[in-house]
């Protein structure tokens, strides 16, 4: 197999990570958000279902990258400067993307208490904020390499 | 990515000895994207990789990458 092949094929591995995480961390986010506001039966199992799927894919596609990183060994490279400075531009849009999360779930707990007297549960709020980390930062680095 | 820009000659250089951007990627230790990125613009290398292309091309970084005017 040549760099190129194994290039591409990691690039399709990336989009399959980034599908299966959204799924993954968003259906538990959004089971945490049904919890929060007391919906029960069918759509939780759905999600609870989802996120499953999502992680699974996710576990996957991960063990195939690791696979494919061992063909470093081959002397084929597969990391250079380019994907270390999309790397870190990723990591910053995902922590602005957890901060931002952060702040609006302050602002909207004062909101949302005022307006429903629903308060915004902790585990929501964790769930959500880790969902929006990883799917910014890993959406940005598929984005950034496309 | 820094909103720098470079304008270069990689993809003419490249040219000139026919090789494709994967041989050339190999030849300089990087992926054949960042070779893409780079012709394209869209990635401005650090100083250790414009030397190292310049010397595969036996030329002058000069040579090969230019500040837009």
């Amino acid at each position: 197999m040549v760099a190129t092949d194994i290039e591409e094929r990691r690039d399709r591995l990336q989009i399959t990570m980034f599908a299966g995480i959204t799924a993954g961390s968003g259906g538990l986010a959004l089971q945490e958000l049904c919890k929060m506001i007391g919906l029960e039966g069918a759509p939780v199992v759905v999600l609870a279902l989802l996120s499953l799927i999502g992680w699974l894919v996710f576990a996957i596609a991960t063990i195939r990258m690791t696979r494919i990183a061992k063909a470093g060994g081959t002397g084929i490279v597969l990391e250079d400067e380019r994907r270390d400075q999309l790397r870190a531009e990723s990591l910053k849009f995902g922590f602005v993307g957890v901060m931002a999360v952060q702040c609006l779930a302050l602002m909207g707990d004062q909101v949302l208490d005022g307006l429903t007297a629903l308060p915004l549960t902790v585990s929501f709020v964790a769930t959500l904020s880790i969902a929006v980390g990883v799917i910014a930062g890993l959406g940005r680095f598929v984005y950034l390499n496309r | 990515m820094s909103g720098e820009k470079l304008r270069n000659t990689l993809k003419v250089h490249r040219a000139m000895r026919d090789w494709t951007q994967a041989q050339l990627a190999e030849h300089a230790g990087v992926t054949r994207k960042s070779i893409n990125a780079i012709e394209r613009g869209h990635f401005v290398p650090s100083t250790v990789l414009a030397l190292k292309l310049a010397a595969l091309f036996e030329v002058s970084v000069e040579t090969l990458f230019q500040l837009p005017e």
